[in-house]
């Protein structure tokens, strides 16, 4: 149903895609996440104030205009929302950070779905909402459905009738309603290049002929490694980092003996690796292992979030939606009306289009050639003539001459003035 | 020449209301039969190779049409000049056209030059019963001009892609116009045939090339592999051949050597060996030059020479596969032959007893290297800063 709303609002969003393809030193940096989706914490930091900043306004002004089609449907008016209740970045963040767990929840627990599919699907959740505002689109609906269309594009697909009863609430039209939407806020970029690759790879490449390849302590260390991967995926690093910064840096979290000694072991054997000093790259995992480190953890080691104040900014989120947005509003009925009156005088004036073409084929010769004086045309056959009602008008003349025949029944004459008359101008009568 | 004068001289295509065409492009459009048949090699009657070409005159009315498009020409006020018959009285009456373009009825032919060569009796060239030919065009000014055209075309079948610039294309052009002007009009036709035989001499190997080209692109993709199946039967049987002969050759000699070191002349016998193999060289030479080439398959080479990578290339969409960049990353890593990978499905594709894994093409080898070359490849990068 929202899916023209939609389009309207997401063509500004559409991103790089068209970007053209440009040869670089290595695979990653051919990626659209490096081309596209790599940022400084200060860029997010304004992206993101500014994307608030725009949709605070959007709604105020659709809230107002909410308020007038109220009036006009005759509802009764509600209050807009004071400008404190407008949600802030950082809620706006806390909320996501709250669904991108349940994205983990939901694919481990509910589908059993690989680790991919839930890494791409809250990939696709923070990239929308790079795009996008939760005051705009909540994320209640967005999050299935950037978990289907990761699903999809990591070949791991579930069809949507089973993919539908997991969530409490939700229809088979929400997700195909937004898909679209999501898959052009991510410009349709969808391959995403997440950690858990790197982290496995680092598993390996930790049991290279080193001294003492540490296996036991290796194997020990991995359920640890990839907790801390599944709460690196709650912060920001996939767009500051590399996926291999973040990967090595899970394992210097669980294991940094071993990567300490892994790295002193390899820029032994070849001082130019990986194209940075030792020093800056501890530095870099210092960066992530912090960032890492952020995220709170449970008694369980996973990764927690403050669910009263979800729930809270969830209640405030409520008062200031784009009405625009929300079927059942004022707003969204009439722009609806507006639309569909619309639509159908589209549909009017193209079928009267097409009705015309379709008359104009059928003359072979062309349209009737108009001309101004119409009156002026000669009857090439006995006038058929309808009496005025004013008998002085000539159509009721013309019984007197030649052979119209008065057809008292009808009050009409029928016929002209004789043959002769055939092809005679309607003028020269007077 | 100015070439306003080139125009002028097409007059007599003009005017009937035909269509003056290129020299090179002539030949296809009067005779479409006339390229296949001197490329498949079967006889033709056309063109100066026709039978008829030592008897002092060049070409040959009629034109032979392998799509019946064409027809005889024939009407009602028919007359033969010779013996006045007409259509009237004898309704079968068939006029043909001599080489010297002069027309007369079949029974006249048959009467005149049943014994052999005879003066034609309108201009006295000695004419023989087999050159007449059917008349295609009611104007025998421009059957001869169809004729003269048919020959240059055959000769003159250079293309614009044989000439450096477009300037020469034209000169040259304008020089074969200007020729079959004085071939028509019997202008200096001896000097003019002159320079016909002078420019024959020097280009035969590319009129030859020229006119298989010609002749393998009239022909259908389906005619074009036929072709192309006969040339290479035609290869094996001569390899074959040849192969037959040097083994019956070896046979030979071999006795010839055992004969000689029979007799105890080793020294012949060298010879012998000596002579056998530089024999066997200078035919496996010959042989190698007697091959046909592969016709279609080289003019297929030929179409596709465009490059799909360059920027002007304009052909059908071809997709280039992608090729991973050589960066230096691949030497911060050396794959292992074997890990530690306690996954449950590494563990089942390690024993892959039913080798249903690697059927398909699968490596767990290459899966570990993506998988290693993952966590390295952009170790490296320093990650942005400020806005």
């Amino acid at each position: 149903m929202t899916t023209a709303i939609i389009s309207e609002s997401a063509n500004a969003e559409a991103g790089p895609s068209t970007a053209r393809f440009q040869p670089g030193p290595s695979t990653y940096h051919e990626s659209s996440q490096f081309r596209h989706w790599r940022y400084s914490p200060e860029q997010l930091a304004q992206i993101r104030s500014e994307l608030n900043r725009k949709s605070v306004e959007v709604v105020a002004r659709n809230q107002d205009l909410e308020r007038k089609a109220q009036i006009e449907l005759n509802h009764n008016p509600t209050e807009p929302a004071p400008a404190a209740a407008y949600l802030s970045v950082d809620d706006e963040l806390l909320l996501l950070r709250f669904y991108c767990i349940q994205v983990s929840k939901i694919c481990r627990h509910g589908f059993g779905l690989p680790e991919v599919v839930e890494a791409t699907a809250i990939s696709y959740l923070k990239r929308f909402y790079l795009k996008n505002s939760v005051m705009e689109w909540h994320p209640k609906t967005i999050m299935p459905t950037c978990l289907f269309l990761a699903a999809k594009t990591t070949n791991y697909p579930v069809l949507i009738d089973a993919f539908i009863p997991k969530f409490a609430k939700l229809q088979a039209s929400d997700i195909i309603d937004t898909e679209f939407l999501v898959a052009q806020s991510l410009a349709f970029e969808f391959w995403v290049r997440g950690a858990d690759k790197g982290v496995r790879g680092w598993f390996l490449e930790f049991q290279q002929e080193q001294p003492s390849p540490p296996i036991s302590a290796l194997q020990a260390a991995l359920p640890s490694t990839l907790l801390a991967l599944s709460r690196s995926r709650l912060t920001d690093l996939e767009f500051t980092h590399t996926p291999s910064q973040i990967a090595l840096g899970c394992w210097s979290l669980s294991a940094p003996s071993i990567v300490r000694n892994f790295l002193d072991w390899r820029y032994s054997t070849l001082p130019t690796a990986y194209n940075m000093s030792q020093e800056r790259l501890l530095e870099i995992l210092e960066d992530v292992k912090s960032a890492i480190e952020s995220v709170g953890v449970d008694g369980a080691g996973e990764a927690e979030v403050d669910v009263k104040g979800v729930k809270g900014v969830d209640k405030r989120l409520r008062g200031c939606t784009n009405p625009e947005k929300t079927p059942g509003t004022a707003l969204y009925l009439q722009r609806k009306q507006r639309q569909e009156a619309q639509e159908a005088s589209l549909r009017a004036s193209k079928s009267l289009k097409a009705n015309k073409e379709l008359a104009d084929r059928d003359m072979v010769f062309g349209d009737v050639i108009q001309t101004d004086n119409n009156n002026k045309r000669k009857p090439l056959s006995p006038m058929i003539t309808i009496p005025s009602p004013n008998p002085a008008d000539k159509g009721a003349r013309l019984e007197e001459g030649g052979m119209g025949i008065r057809d008292e029944a009808m009050g009409m004459i029928i016929g002209g003035k004789g043959l002769k008359e055939v092809g005679r101008s309607l003028e020269e009568e007077e | 020449m100015p070439s306003a004068g080139a125009a002028a001289k097409k007059g007599i295509f003009s005017a009937r209301g035909i269509k003056p065409s290129a020299p090179r492009k002539s030949g296809g459009a009067s005779g479409s039969g006339s390229g296949i048949a001197s490329g498949s090699g079967s006889g033709s009657r056309i063109g100066p190779s026709a039978k008829g070409g030592d008897e002092g005159y060049l070409y040959l009315a009629g034109v032979k049409d392998g799509s019946k498009r064409v027809s005889e020409f024939s009407s009602e006020q028919d007359v033969c000049p010779i013996c006045h018959t007409d259509r009237q009285f004898n309704p079968t009456l068939r006029l043909l056209v001599s080489p010297c373009y002069h027309r007369m009825c079949e029974s006249c032919i048959d009467r005149l030059f049943t014994l052999g060569p005879e003066p034609c009796p309108t201009c006295g060239r000695v004419l023989r019963k087999a050159n007449f030919q059917h008349q295609t065009f009611e104007d025998l000014r421009v059957e001869r001009e169809v004729s003269v055209r048919r020959r240059m075309a055959e000769t003159f079948n250079k293309r614009e892609s044989d000439f450096e610039n477009m300037r020469e294309y034209d000169d040259y052009l304008e020089n074969v116009e200007n020729w079959t002007f004085n071939l028509l009009n019997e202008i200096d036709v001896e000097a003019t045939e002159k320079a016909i035989a002078s420019y024959t001499r020097s280009n035969t190997s590319l009129i030859a090339s020229n006119k298989e080209r010609l002749a393998l692109e009239l022909l259908s993709q389906a005619e074009r592999d036929e072709v192309d199946k006969r040339g290479r039967e035609e290869r094996v049987r001569m390899i074959e051949e040849a192969g037959r002969f040097e083994r019956a050759e070896e046979e030979r000699v071999k006795v010839e050597i055992i004969d000689a070191l029979g007799k105890g002349l080793v020294a012949k016998a060298e010879e012998v060996r000596g002579r056998h193999e530089l024999a066997k060289q200078h035919r496996a030479a010959t042989l190698a030059k007697a091959m046909p080439a592969n016709q279609a398959k080289d003019e297929a080479k030929e179409e596709n020479t465009t490059d799909p990578l360059a920027d002007d290339y304009t052909g059908p969409y071809v997709a280039i596969p992608y090729n991973p960049p050589e960066g230096g990353y691949r030497d911060w890593y050396s794959p292992k032959e074997e890990y530690v990978d306690g996954r449950s499905w590494v563990v089942w594709v390690k024993e892959d007893r039913e080798g249903k894994v690697r059927g398909g093409g699968w490596d767990l080898k290459t899966f570990w290297n993506n998988e290693v070359e993952a966590g390295v490849i952009s170790l490296g990068l320093e990650p942005l800063k400020g806005l």
